[in-house]
Order: C-alpha cells, then structure tokens, then sequence
C-alpha cells in the first residue's frame, strides 16, 4: 500500500517532490565536497610537510666565512645528522625565455634535483624523479609570472657560456614554493648543474638541511652562536610562508562553512513546508480512522525514498564539485588524499539520516494535531499565523508594493533564508575585494618597512664582499645625474636588508634589518609608537621582534652583526610584514657590514615637483628607457609583484566566488520562490480571478525577495570592512601587520559588485515569477 | 433593459486523457440589465463552468460572450483582467480572501489597484468600511480573516465585488458554504444590490436561493435545458415562488 501511495504522491505533487529532491542534491553535494575539503585543506601543509621530506630545521649561508662557522658549530654540537646543498644564484638579467628577457624582479637560484635536501612534486602531486638532461622544472608562481609554458626554451648565460633548457614541468617546493618567498628555485639534471657550476664565475648559496629531535633545543644553540645567514627555517616557519595560499584555502573553508548552514537551513524549510503542503490530506487520514503511525510510516517512507535518490546523486556530484573547489588552493600545495571518498559517502550518509530525523521530527506533529486543525490548517478560530503590520488606507505604495511589504512582515520567518543567504553571499564576494585592493593600493609599502613613493625601480642585486655603502651611494648618484640629464629632478634612495642576531635580557631572535640609504632618513618612515632613531646607537623595531626580546621603547638591545656586538636604545615600534612581522631599523648614519647584507629593495624615486597621474606616467616611461636593466612600477604594482601575485590569485578567488555565491543565490532564490508560488497558488489565483493583471502579481512577487536583497546588499555591504577585520585582519597580524586599514573601493564595494549580485538575483527570481502565467484565475479553489 | 450578457453557441471542450469532453454545447442565453439570474441543475452540469467561461476567467472553446455589446472572448489576457477588475465583482462558495491581509484590506484591495477609481486611499478606505457598515461587519474591518465566521467573510466578499462598483456580479455558490441563517442574509444582501441596480447571475443548487433571483436556467449535461421565468415580481410570496419552481425543476428531471 505504501508504495502505491508513495508513487501516487510523487506524481501528484511533482513540483514539492522535485524541490525537496533538490535540496537534498545540493546539500549533500555542498556539505560532502566542503567537509572533504576542509579536512583536505587543514591537513594540506603537514603533509605537504612530510611528503616533501622537509629537514627540522634549515639554512641558507652565502660567504665562505659563515659556512665555516655553521660547520664548527655542527661540530661542536656533534650534529651529523644533516645535508647541505649548494645553490646557484642568478638574476632576471642572466636568464631568457624563448630568447626573450623575462619580467622578474627577485633572485633566481638553480640547484641540483639529486643534491636537494626536499623532495618536488609535478601537477598531479606525484614526486619529481629523475629530471632528464636539458630539461628543467620551475615553480608554478615562477611559471605563470614569466608567462612561460610547458616546452619553451629557457636560457641561462653564464659569464663564458648560455645554456638552453626546455621547460619540463612544474615543481611544487615547500621551502621556495610559496607566493611569500621572494626567490625561485630551478630544478634540473646534476650534469646540467655541474656543467653550469663549473663554466661561470656564479654566486653560490649553502643550504643545511638538519635532522634533530629537540629542534627548539637546535635553534636556542644555534641563535646563541650568531652565525650569519641569509634565511632560516623550520617547519613552523614553513607554514607561515604559506599563509598567503592558505588565505585562498581559508575563503574557501568559509565558503564550505556557508554552504553547509545554507543547505542545512534551507533543507529544514522545504522539509517544513512540505509536511505543511500536507497537513489537510493528514487531517483526512486521521478523520477517516488512520492511525498516527501509520500516517507517520507513510511520510517517513517517502522522505526516506527522496533523501536516498537525493543522497546517492548529491554522493556523485560532490566529487567533481569538491575538486573545482579546490583547484585554485592545489596549484602551490600538495594535497594528499583530496578526494576522500568514504568522508564524502560518510556525509551523505549524514544528509540523507538528517533529513531523515527532520522529517520524523515534524511528522511528530501529526500525533498530536487534531482532524479538524490539520483540515483546516490550524485555522480553529485562534489566530494561527502573523497579522501583517501594514494597512493598505495607511501605506500609499502601490497594492502589489503593499503585498510584498505586508508578507515580509507577516511572514519573516519564511524569509530569512533568503537574507541569511544574501547578506553571506555579499560578504563573500566583498571581503576578497577588500584584501586585493589593500594588497594593491600604494599604501601598504609603508607596512614593508619601506616609503611611500612616486616610482619603484627594481633589479636583482647580489651583495659580495666587496659591496659598501659607498658603492650603493654611487649608483644612486649616477642615477640622479642620468635623470638630471633628462630634465627629471628626482630623489632616490634604497632601503638595504641585512639579517642580524638580536639579544635583551635572556632573550634571543635571529631578524632581518634595515637602512636607508641616499636621500633618505630613518624619519620618513612610518612608527606605530615612540620616535625615528637619529643616532648611531638608536633603532626601531617591529612588534614581533619587541614580543620576542620581550623589550620596548627605552630598552637597550644587543645587536651582533657578524662582525661585532653592539649595544642599541629601542626609540620606536613599527610594523612590517617582511619576514612574517621581523625588522630592525638603524639610522642612516648607522655604520653596517653592506658586505653581509641579504639583499636590496628597489630604488625608490620621487619627483622633485608635484605631478598628477598622466604626467607621472610619462616620466615612468622615460625613465624606463634611461634604465633598461630596471622594471619601473608603482609601489602597488611593486609590492603585488613581491607578494607572488597574490592579489592575482585573489582576484582569480574572487570570481570563483562570485559565481558561486551568484549560484547559490540564484539556487536559493529559484527554489523558495517557487516554493512560495507552488504555497500561494490559491491566492494568485484569486487575485487574478478579481483581475489583477499578471505583471502586478509578478512584481508583487519580484518585490518582495527584491526587498529581501536590497536590504540584505546594504548589512552585508555596511558588514563587510567589520567583517573583512575580524577574518582577514588575522592573516595580516600574522604577517605582521597589527594595525590595518582596508583599501576599500567604493565603486566596486558599493556600487558594482553589490549590483551584479542584486541585478542577477533579482533577474532569476523575475524569470521564475513568469511561471503565474501557469496560475489560472480557476486556481483560487486552491488556497487553503 | 439593455443585454447585459449575451451567450451565443458558447461551447467548452476539455481534452482528458486524449478524449474530448464536451462540457459545454451550444449554450445561448441572454442576461438583462438589472437581472437576477440563478444557474441551477445536477452536478456536472457545466453549472460554474458556464459562470467562469461568461465572465472571462476561462477560456471557450468556441462561440461568443457578448458583455455589454462586446465579444469578451475576442480580448486579450489583459483586457479580461481589466474588464473582471472595474466592470465585474466576484463571489465564490469558498470565502477565498488573501491571508495576510485583514479584512477591510481584502476589501479594498481591487478599488486600490483599479484605475477606475480616482479616489484618494483614504477615500477608498472610508468606502469600504461604509459597505462593511450597510452589510453590519464594519467591527470586524480589522479582524484577521481567520478570526471571524463563514457568515461574516461571505458578506466581505460581497463588500469586495462592490468595492468597484462593478456592471455585474457572478456568484458560485455563494451560500453553499454556509448555514442556513447565514445563507439567508446573504441572499438578503444580494437582492439588496440587485435591487439597487447590479446585475447578477449566480449559480446555485439552493431553490430558496433560486426562489429570489427573477430567472432560473437549468442546465442538463452542458445545455440549457429549460429557464424559468417568475411572472412576479421579488416582493411575492417567496413560499410560493419556492414552490413553483420545484415543481419546474422536478419537470425538468431535478
């Protein structure tokens, strides 16, 4: 009997029946591809981690002096248990692409895939094997910067020789891989390297790679031993540098996190509304003599048959799903196990058992409603259901404005999904708005330990020892008298970056360390609290570096440069996001060892006069042709460029969201409008039988979720630079920033991203409102 | 009088199941001005049927329903809706009302929305409320429409087909869902409104309803069978007019 009716039933009420089928789909796929994923993500870097077979703690050395100093101190500390590697280091200059200079504005380095101290991974995350002669690998950061592709010849020239290799693939490097490192590895055959180690006078890097149990232990010994390097890690730091790819990950487990309340709440209203499509057919059940449980039985079976069709469709369609999520996540990092599938057959499972005790749930109502209540829906005389809060004598607006209006008022509950989804929907796409366009604007050089200028010239510097502040000076000079030639009076400095050993107290940090040089002094500079330092033994620095020395403005702080230990007065506090928050500021006329010095920012230049937009962008180009070994860029451009192009992996985040926040909405809107349609039917058909014409109803009915939006767009536009400081702020604390400002643009903020969501929302739920042509005036005897 | 409705060779055909079935055959009719029409015979008849296809609710098959000289079966979506908003007032068994909305709201809603009316809200409202009066519901203007009895939402409905003053009023079953002192004053109303001019034309399975109107159609399997017409006027013997047509209706195989 019940199969006979089950089928009935679904014939009879297709429309509910599809709806419900519907959303059963979609949770199931939302909620089974976004657990996955989360589960995938959150594990994603400690695997990536181990797979990649990371030492406990790594690196990286330049001058014969500081290798051998590492090597003592191993020694000393009977430290067998570690690798080394060398590095070679080239600039944009030494490389071409297709015969072609390439853009690129930080160090290259090539190594020997054989000597490596970590394993690579190609695209299908499978490890890098033997790499065959002449073909190389490059890390997909580094790829699509150059805009180079799979096959194209990259030539390295030496000081004798140029050697060509074909692009063979990508690697993903754990250690150079993230967007935050400012160098690119290349991987290639160790005959390659030798040959190229062997025919140019080349720069080389050390790399120990350490193996030790206790590894807070190795890196108190090893900070106390102040042995000079260019960069250190562990696996803590590794993480860090992957901060910037986990902010995509991170916008995607909070779209996950959105989708799964979305479907569950969603889910609960048509499973509501569908038991509530019932209540007078159960009312006849229970009038002619049937049993609860019986009734019960009957609803739970077809419940049962949809959750089961709707779980095992949603099972197949969150495998694709939960992969298109991630793609953009997986480009720099291994993801081991990204489609579990017992996890995504697991949360099937779960959907289809809580529809299934959601439906036992309400169904608990039809043991204690009476016959005549579930006949006449409740309507036993009590008010049964909200009086709207309008009375058409009182409101002007047009009837089919006063319908909208009077059933938002009445009947809110029915529509909150609808702005919960709104308002999340309008946060989402909004707040990786605001993070690209604060990682673009020309503001944020001032949270990179730099200053605020007109132009950004770049080129790659490597720091010998025969480098000097002098010889920095120099070239800054000449550069100043080149421009003069050409009629730009202009003021250039560089801000040069060491990496020092710094002590208060019992407390020891390892930080990298600044200092201005030409025409530059170390108050131009931003500071969050306290004053520039003006003397020689006077420095700034960041908060992370004052919480690890646990010192402040007024301590007195030991810095040993290598060569020498001196004694500083901390005379203010900045923040920086170099180096995940560290950073020492000395005054210019500090003396410091440039021979050891890690690296150099770009030349900063600023026009002597004012100059508006298009002027300046003229001079860029004259000045582009006085410096063709330098890129010329704003500092937004600059800066994005430095961060790996995040801003463009954001933006490319951006639009994945923005079509599925377009989609949920549309889903969402598509489906309770025509729930509500297939619910209003009866009056509809009224409100036509008395001759209101359709395209009344059909405003009517547009309004009323157009109202819904619009009020939803101004919460979750008035939500979002909140929202974008509480959930995206942490990222840049991380990184050191404490105190942000979002860039926030108002034409895309307020006006064109609000209006795509609105115009597109608004469009589909217009579309399905067409479907009253279907309701005749006959339909009246349906309201119930 | 004028005709008010004028029913040609009025045909309906539903297709079920691949098979036609004539609902409706060559109906033709005439409605005067000012009359007071019942449409009367077995179930299934075509009784509303007939009423919803002659005042445009829905579409004929073949034939032609003259309102006021005008073939309505020849306008468009809109014009009907038009025409059903400003010339016609609608009264249906069920008391079908929006559910949000109170009942004075019910009421004014097709004034509010016709374009006939230039009157200001307030001056609708206030119109309303005065039907509500001579109909004795005004206390219940503010009600929620679950809040009152059938009774008094059937007499709404009336003060809603009136609200735009509407050339005619069609009436299915309007006291079908009622008891029988409600359906008395119901029926009261109506005689009222007819007599103050409006054409109406109901169907009912009620003789005493039928006993009030001036003329009876009946209607056997999709024709006018007969149509009875009282020779006095609504003031006579309603016993007796009852009566008469029973004795019409039972001629006519009731």
């Amino acid at each position: 009997m019940y199969l006979s009716i089950l089928r009935k039933d679904l014939k009879r009420k297709k429309t509910m029946n599809m709806i419900l089928l519907i959303f059963i789909i979609l949770a199931v796929t939302f909620i089974a591809s976004s657990i996955s994923n989360m589960v995938a993500i959150s594990k994603a870097l400690n695997q990536y981690i181990d797979a990649s077979e990371v030492a406990d703690f790594g690196c990286f050395v330049s001058s014969k002096e500081s290798k051998r100093t590492m090597e003592e101190f191993l020694k000393e500390e009977g430290i067998t248990t570690y690798e080394t590697c060398d590095f070679l280091l080239f600039s944009r200059q030494d490389v071409e692409l297709n015969g072609k200079e390439i853009s690129y504005s930080n160090t290259i380095t090539v190594v020997d895939k054989k000597e490596a101290t970590i394993q690579f991974f190609d695209e299908n995350n499978q490890v890098i094997g033997r790499i065959p002669k002449k073909k190389i690998y490059l890390s997909p950061i580094f790829l699509r910067e150059i805009k180079a592709k799979v096959g194209d010849t990259f030539t390295i020239h030496t000081k004798n020789q140029s050697y060509d290799y074909e692009i063979a693939g990508t690697a993903k490097d754990v250690i150079f891989g993230s967007s935050m490192v400012g160098m690119t590895r290349i991987i290639m055959n160790e005959a390659d390297y030798k040959e190229l180690a062997e025919n140019g006078d080349l720069f080389q890097v050390h790399e120990y790679a350490v193996t030790t149990k206790n590894v807070k232990e190795f890196e108190q010994k090893f900070s106390e031993a102040m042995i000079s390097t260019l960069f250190n890690y562990d696996h803590a730091v590794i993480k860090n540098m992957f901060i910037m790819d986990m902010v995509t990950a991170g916008v995607l487990l909070l779209v996950s996190v959105c989708l799964i309340i979305i479907s569950i709440l969603v889910l609960k209203f048509t499973i509501g509304v569908t038991i509530n499509e019932e209540f007078r057919e159960i009312g006849v059940m229970k009038a002619i003599g049937i049993e609860s449980g019986k009734i019960r039985g009957l609803y739970m079976t077809k419940s049962l048959f949809l959750s089961i069709i709707g779980g095992a469709m949603g099972f197949l369609l969150s495998i694709p799903f939960g992969k298109f999520m991630l793609q953009q996540t997986m480009e720099n990092i291994v993801i081991i196990n990204k489609n579990n599938i017992l996890l995504h057959l697991i949360c099937s499972i779960a959907v289809v058992a809580m529809v299934s005790f959601e439906s036992l749930r309400a169904t608990r109502r039809i043991k204690k409603m009476k016959p005549l209540e579930a006949i006449r829906s409740g309507a036993t005389g009590e008010r049964f259901r909200g009086k709207g809060k309008f009375q058409l004598k009182n409101v002007l607006v047009p009837p089919s404005t006063f319908l909208a209006m009077n059933d938002l008022s009445s009947k809110w509950r029915s529509f909150l999904i609808l702005f919960f989804t709104f308002v999340v929907g309008m946060l989402l796409v909004i707040m990786p708005i605001n993070v690209m366009n604060t990682l673009k604007s020309d503001d944020l050089v001032t949270w990179f330990s730099m200053t605020k200028s007109d132009l950004y010239l770049s080129k790659e510097q490597i720091f010998n020892n025969s480098s000097t502040k002098e010889n920095i000076e120099e070239e800054l000079n000449e550069m100043k008298q080149k421009l003069k030639e050409n009629s730009i009076e202009a003021k250039l400095h560089q801000e040069i970056m060491f990496r020092f050993h710094a002590s208060y107290k019992d407390n020891v940090c390892s930080s990298c360390a600044f200092q201005g040089v030409g025409d530059c002094s170390a108050k131009d500079y931003v500071y969050t609290k306290g004053s520039a330092p003006r003397k020689e033994n006077e420095v700034a620095i960041t908060h992370i570096v004052a919480e690890r020395l646990k010192a402040d403005i007024g301590d007195t702080i030991q810095i040993y440069n290598a060569k020498e230990k001196k004694e500083y007065i901390v005379t203010a506090i900045f923040q920086s996001m170099n180096n995940m928050g560290e950073g020492i500021r000395f005054c210019e006329k500090e003396s410091l060892p440039y021979e050891l010095a890690a690296g150099g920012f770009a030349v900063q230049l600023d026009f002597e006069e004012e100059m508006d937009t298009k002027e300046c962008k003229k001079k860029q180009e004259i000045i582009e042709e006085l410096f063709p070994s330098y890129k010329v860029q704003s500092g937004g451009v600059y800066l994005d460029e430095m961060l790996g192009g995040i801003s463009g992996m954001i933006a490319s985040i951006k639009q994945l969201i923005l079509v599925v926040v377009i989609f949920v909405n549309i889903l969402v809107v598509v489906l309770i409008e025509k729930t509500l349609l297939t619910k209003e039917k009866g009056e509809i058909g009224l409100l036509r039988a008395l001759g209101f014409k359709r395209s009344v109803l059909e405003l009517w009915q547009v309004q009323r979720i157009g109202i819904v939006l619009l009020v939803a767009t101004i919460v979750g536009v008035l939500l979002s630079t909140p929202f974008s400081k509480v959930t995206v702020g942490w990222i840049f604390q991380m990184m050191g920033a404490a105190y942000i400002t979002f860039s926030v643009n108002p034409w895309e903020v307020y006006l064109f991203y609000p209006a795509v969501v609105l115009l597109s929302t608004i469009l589909a739920s217009f579309l399905i409102t067409l479907g009253i042509k279907h309701i005749s005036p006959l339909e009246t005897s349906n309201i119930e | 009088m004028a005709d008010a409705l004028k029913i040609t060779n009025l045909c309906k055909t539903y297709i079920i199941n691949k098979r036609q079935n004539n609902i409706l055959k060559n109906v033709n009719f005439t409605i005067k001005e000012g009359d007071m029409t019942a449409i009367m015979g077995p179930s299934g008849s075509g009784k509303s049927t007939l009423l919803y296809a002659v005042s445009g609710m829905d579409t004929i098959t073949a034939g032609e329903v003259d309102f006021y000289g005008e073939d309505i079966s020849k306008m468009s979506e809109k014009e009907l809706a038009t025409l059903r908003l400003d010339e016609m007032g609608f009264i249906f068994q069920q008391m079908y009302m929006m559910k949000n909305l109170t009942v004075l709201d019910n009421i004014i809603l097709p004034a509010c929305q016709s374009k006939k009316n230039q009157e200001k809200r307030s001056e609708i409202a206030k119109r309303g409320l005065e039907l509500m009066h001579k109909l004795e519901i005004a206390y219940i203007a503010n009600n929620d429409i679950t809040e009152v009895s059938g009774g008094q939402l059937q007499r709404a409905c009336i003060c809603r087909s009136l609200m735009n003053r509407p050339k005619i009023i069609f009436a299915d079953e309007p006291t079908g869902a009622l008891n029988r002192v409600a359906s008395e004053e119901v029926m009261e109303e109506l005689t009222k409104i007819n007599q103050e001019g409006t054409t109406i034309l109901l169907v009912t399975h009620d003789v005493k309803v039928a006993a009030k109107c001036k003329k009876v159609l009946y209607l056997v399997d999709g024709n006018v069978k007969g149509e009875y017409n009282f020779e006095k006027e609504m003031q006579g013997d309603l016993r007796k007019r009852e009566k008469e047509l029973n004795n019409w209706l039972v001629d006519m195989g009731w």
